[in-house]
């Protein structure tokens, strides 16, 4: 088990779902600050699991850093090209239906589930 | 550069608009960066907006929600331009006002900036102004990938216009000696 625990949001990979679970509030400066977590996405993408799962469902907020962090995972994943990539999202916070999307722009093939 | 400049089309706010204001010297904020990444200060417009706006009563939770969580993001990116755009040993201070006209959120951030950046600056938002943002947003994400320091140039801005349906628009006016440029963002409520 991969896992961050920052004051403001976890994150964690489950090797046995191969699902990486972020929860709570992204307001993190610049990509300095979104290091550990870009490595850790990093990390699970050059394990290259067939099926990679993001859930996001319960982080209630992200900036565009945060945002274009989960862009760099998605390219990652798409110039690896081994594994598919899930994401599970929630229409309760708006950045997600605004922003999750975007990662279809990088990996076409992405299943973006937002409920 | 002349005394007074602008970009995009911007609209000098209403008064008579409810509006917003709060200003601040910067280099007088101790542990500014705390500061900023804490929040406060979208924390506190996001309570305002909820507070002391009753005509806003008639919206659904969920508009409400949804309309905070836009200010939220849009004030939030604004700040954190500060670090990039602005002139932060300026004692002149910087101010951040919203307005709700009609429909509409309006966003107002005026800073002091440096003489150096602000060519790079321009050349930047002329960027924004004439381009395909879509491409543009793709293309900067893509750099960004293939970067060591992970930062993406400009995303904020890429973000609001791309997410977000903003317009933007900037003014640049100069103030004995200092040059000042305000950045409006306008999104829909």
């Amino acid at each position: 088990m991969i896992e961050i625990k920052h004051p403001e949001y976890h994150a964690h990979y489950n090797p046995e779902t191969t699902t990486i679970v972020i929860v709570g509030i992204l307001e993190l400066k610049g990509a300095t600050e979104y290091n550990p977590l870009q490595s850790l996405l990093l990390e699970v993408a050059e394990q290259k699991p067939s099926l990679v799962t993001l859930d996001v469902q319960n982080v209630e907020f992200m900036n565009s850093s945060g945002i274009s962090t989960l862009l760099r995972f998605g390219i990652k994943i798409r110039d690896l090209g081994v594994s598919r990539l899930k994401i599970l999202g929630s229409n309760q916070h708006s950045w997600q239906t605004k922003s999750l999307k975007n990662l279809q722009r990088f990996v076409q093939n992405a299943d973006i589930d937002i409920k | 550069m002349n005394d007074l400049q602008y970009w995009g089309e911007y609209i000098e706010p209403i008064n008579e608009t409810e509006y917003i204001t709060t200003s601040f010297i910067f280099n007088a904020i101790p542990r500014q960066q705390r500061w900023l990444n804490g929040g406060f200060s979208t924390d506190f417009l996001l309570e305002y907006w909820d507070v002391f706006f009753p005509m806003h009563t008639k919206l659904t939770l969920n508009k409400k929600v949804a309309i905070g969580n836009n200010i939220r993001f849009i004030a939030n990116e604004l700040f954190e331009n500060l670090l990039h755009y602005a002139d932060l040993t300026s004692t002149q201070p910087v101010r951040f006002s919203l307005y709700f006209p009609e429909d509409k959120i309006w966003f107002y951030i005026t800073n002091p900036i440096k003489t150096e950046q602000v060519e790079p600056f321009q050349q930047f938002i002329h960027l924004l102004l004439t381009e395909n943002v879509d491409e543009l947003y793709v293309q900067q994400v893509e750099l960004s990938a293939l970067d060591e320091s992970g930062e993406t140039s400009g995303i904020g801005f890429l973000t609001m216009l791309n997410d977000y349906q903003a317009k933007l628009a900037w003014k640049f006016e100069t103030k004995t000696e200092t040059i000042m440029v305000t950045t409006m963002v306008e999104v829909a409520r």
